[in-house]
């Protein structure tokens, strides 16, 4: 029987999220006294000794050498952003931790801070999260009462709906108070990021796993898990499951375990038609594909990805078509507009897979997706178009059939 | 008419708040975000109006038109959909006499889409007024305009 084993949500549901000394009480901002008694270089090379930590926001960067980065970049001010807009379909991991262990991310954002030498440190949470922002602006109070932060000042801001923010350089843009528009990289944010100066932009479970690494060690964190993206991920289950809920399990855990065991399976005497792990922005699994672990480069491996670590698992009674309208309306909606192929594409995309949807479409439509899916994976500015056309490419890979039921045929 | 803009505007750039935050509590004066508002904004934060408005068009929670008293809002992402969110909505089309995204002429109910708002553990999810509803199915739309009509 697979088991969770709780290291970044270790004081879920154990504390109280509104009250620093419970925090403290459980062994909370011991690890930020250790950083703050290292040697910074040391302290990055801890962090890179973890066996590599890899950002857990979907992007599975290494998070050592984002800060090397920006502590090896000269400047007079440096800056820490936390990404907390969470907003990729299917996942709520984020907001789990938000708003249950709000010092964890804030003390993995001060060792962060110590480590690269910033002085400024943002949170970006996404404004749907309403509860989630106030817990965070009375932990930082907290935090400062205590004379934790030092000489940090931290800050927590809004965001106002727009799914492309989570994009670091679109979140810089936004937290810089313009419009959420993915910038070119390079330069990078840890050399050139909010006002221009060295950024750290970290996911919250990313940072909130800092703590455990630097108390414990990068040894024991590099020795759970896959080798190759240790330690543990928080995965949100939904859709056509029995516990449609959140877990945390070593990363060599496999998807079947995810869904079967923790997840009680399939409810209602369906069958598994479909998993999408990541989130509207990935490719879909079938029932035969689900031994794999979920490491980031187990998935990479399968054609589908890590992403956010969402698992949307989807049974017997639906059609793919149906599903894959929600999610090109969804980047219809969520398209910046600041490039041609992702403005136009997301939009046309979306009427073609509506038309066929609705019984309208013929085989010349069906051809102008597969085209028009395949320009916008070329050509598309950022990772938003980019991705926009995965799970249409993935479903007429894996579920044609479900296309071929909704055309008109000749004869009619 | 700008006081009780800037009196907003204050609050929230003494809580060292950002230009999206002064949006936000600006609008909530109004249900909007006004012209007058946009001025006052951008007097506060030493921009051009342009620039204000060319940031608030962007996002999705700034609006620029009033709304009915409630505002419903359903998740259309792939999860509610799964969960039954198109049935949701077409039954409280019908519930509120409203199609998806208008304001009955009452002006008591506004009817709109939510991008994902992460309750994908009890979907189909349905904001009123920012308070999430969660397992929102079909069948459970009655149960819900009860509760609406009786002002809860």
């Amino acid at each position: 029987m697979v088991q969770e084993m709780r290291i970044t949500l270790r004081n879920v549901g154990n504390i109280n999220p509104c009250e620093v000394n419970d925090y403290v009480m459980a062994g909370g901002y011991k690890a930020l006294e250790k950083a703050r008694s290292l040697d910074r270089a040391e302290l990055i090379a801890e962090v890179e000794r973890s066996g590599r930590l890899r950002g857990r926001g979907g992007a599975g960067f290494n998070t050592g050498l984002k800060w090397r980065s920006a502590f090896e970049a000269e400047a007079d001010q440096k800056y820490v952003i936390c990404n907390a807009d969470e907003g990729e379909p299917g996942t709520y991991k984020d907001r789990i931790i938000l708003e249950n262990d709000p010092h964890s991310i804030i003390e993995g954002m001060l060792i962060c801070a110590y480590t690269i030498g910033a002085t400024e440190a943002y949170i970006y949470c996404r404004g749907e999260y309403r509860k989630a922002i106030s817990i965070l602006k009375n932990a930082i109070k907290q935090a400062e009462e205590k004379g934790l932060t030092g000489e940090v000042h931290m800050h927590v801001v809004s965001g106002a709906g727009s799914y492309v923010c989570g994009e670091e350089t679109a979140l810089i843009q936004s937290l810089e108070g313009k419009r959420g528009e993915p910038r070119l990289k390079p330069p990078f944010p840890t050399i050139e990021g909010f006002r221009a100066k060295p950024t750290v932009v970290n996911n919250v479970e990313t940072l909130a796993t800092i703590p455990s690494i630097v108390e414990k060690g990068a040894d024991w964190f590099k020795n759970t898990g896959k080798p190759g993206y240790p330690g543990t991920k928080i995965f949100s289950l939904s859709g056509d499951v029995k516990n449609k809920t959140y877990m945390e399990v070593p990363t060599d855990t496999t998807l079947r375990d995810i869904i079967y065991e923790l997840g009680g399976g399939i409810p209602n005497g369906r069958k598994l038609k479909a998993v999408q792990v990541g989130g509207s922005s990935c490719g879909f699994l079938t029932g035969d594909m689900l031994d794999t672990s979920i490491d980031f480069d187990s998935m990479a491996e399968m054609g589908a990805a890590l992403g956010s670590g969402s698992v949307l698992v989807i049974d017997d009674s639906h059609n793919m078509v149906d599903i894959l309208v929600s999610i090109m309306e969804f980047f219809a909606h969520e398209s910046c507009g600041k490039c041609v192929p992702c403005r136009e594409g997301t939009r046309r995309m979306a009427d073609l897979i509506g038309k066929i949807a609705k019984g309208e479409g013929t085989e010349q439509d069906l051809e102008l997706v597969s085209k028009l899916a395949g320009y916008m994976k070329t050509s598309c500015f950022c990772m938003l178009g980019q991705s926009a056309t995965t799970a249409i490419s993935s479903a007429l890979n894996l579920f044609e059939e479900d296309f071929q039921a909704k055309l008109i045929r000749g004869e009619a | 008419m700008m006081k009780k803009y800037l009196d907003t505007i204050s609050r929230v750039q003494k809580e060292d708040g950002s230009l999206l935050d002064a949006m936000l509590a600006t609008q909530e004066i109004d249900g909007c975000l006004t012209e007058d508002a946009i001025w006052a904004i951008g007097e506060a934060f030493g921009l051009a109006v342009t620039q204000v408005y060319e940031t608030a068009s962007f996002y999705s929670m700034i609006r620029f038109a009033p709304v009915g008293k409630t505002v419903i809002q359903v998740c259309r992402n792939a999860p509610c959909h799964v969960a039954g969110a198109q049935e949701t909505i077409a039954a409280l089309e019908d519930a509120l006499g409203v199609s998806m995204g208008d304001t009955s002429t009452d002006g008591k109910y506004t009817l709109e889409y939510t991008e994902c708002i992460g309750q994908c553990q009890a979907s189909p999810s349905v904001l009123v007024n920012s308070k999430v509803h969660s397992n929102v199915t079909a069948d459970k739309v009655p149960e819900l305009m009860k509760a609406l009509e009786k002002g809860e």
